[in-house]
């Protein structure tokens, strides 16, 4: 077992999974995040409260197409601190 | 793995870093367009690089040129408002050192695919614009495809 410099705000599985999915791209939106992780709306707000607190995320409500649609996006601090974790998991594997 | 854990074996970690990169590579999968969308913007591309390494004074291939990049442009333009549909934007500047590389080596890449492919001619290969034009739109189908996003993921698997 080691200890690790986690952020444990990105360490919980969900939180990593979102963050890893934002990563792929400029803005995702909520409905395409849910699917992909399989979590019902209110899992998937919980998560995003967190990362959003954490000022890791930006989310921005629009009404597009007549209907609101939730865009979600890393900002640079949570790209960071995403990049970071995975180093650390990778130093704990051996790999750097 | 918790959410306030602060220990992890290492077999955990690597159970995450596979896990991590089997979501992006799922994602990326979902993200794809249509591939008849794929087909066409690189058909409109072929058609650039064939043209310029067909033009002339004396012949039309100038106007296959305009033709081509008009094409390409209504197609990328389709191909962002797909994704814009399916709930994704992708950013069409590059944001992330990685990526900026990978644009520049890419740049250099169709860069010297056309200029090859008129400069080959020119100097007698006959079938260079027909080769550049084959290669660039063959490469530009691989590269939407597989990253039909524009990021380039590293893999964390082990």
């Amino acid at each position: 077992m080691t200890r690790a410099a986690f952020d444990t705000v990105i360490h919980a599985p969900n939180r990593l999974q979102i963050c890893a999915l934002l990563e792929t791209t400029k803005e995702l939106e909520f409905q395409i995040i849910k699917e992909q992780l399989d979590v019902s709306d209110s899992v998937l707000s919980k998560h995003l409260k967190v990362l959003e607190d954490a000022n890791y995320i930006r989310l921005i409500k629009k009404i597009e197409f007549t209907r609101q649609r939730t865009w979600l996006s890393l900002t640079s601090l949570g790209r960071k601190a995403f990049k970071s974790h995975l180093r650390e998991l990778k130093r704990i594997v051996g790999k750097i | 793995m918790n959410n306030e854990k602060e220990i992890i074996s290492k077999e955990e970690a690597a159970a995450t870093l596979e896990s991590l990169d089997l979501t992006k590579r799922d994602a990326i999968k979902s993200f794809r367009v249509p591939l008849l969308l794929i087909i066409l913007t690189s058909l409109s591309y072929s058609l650039i690089v064939f043209s310029w390494g067909m033009t002339e004074h004396e012949n039309m291939w100038a106007l296959g040129m305009y033709i081509g990049a008009a094409s390409f442009g209504i197609f990328i333009a389709l191909y962002l408002y797909t994704f814009r549909l399916l709930g994704i934007k992708v950013s069409v500047l590059p944001r992330t050192k990685e990526r900026i590389k990978s644009e520049f080596v890419l740049l250099v890449i169709f860069g010297v695919i056309l200029i090859a492919g008129r400069q080959f001619r020119l100097i007698g290969f006959e079938f260079a614009p027909y080769i550049a034009a084959l290669i660039a739109g063959g490469y530009m189908a691989y590269l939407m495809f597989k990253y039909p996003t524009g990021e380039y993921l590293t893999r964390n698997k082990i």
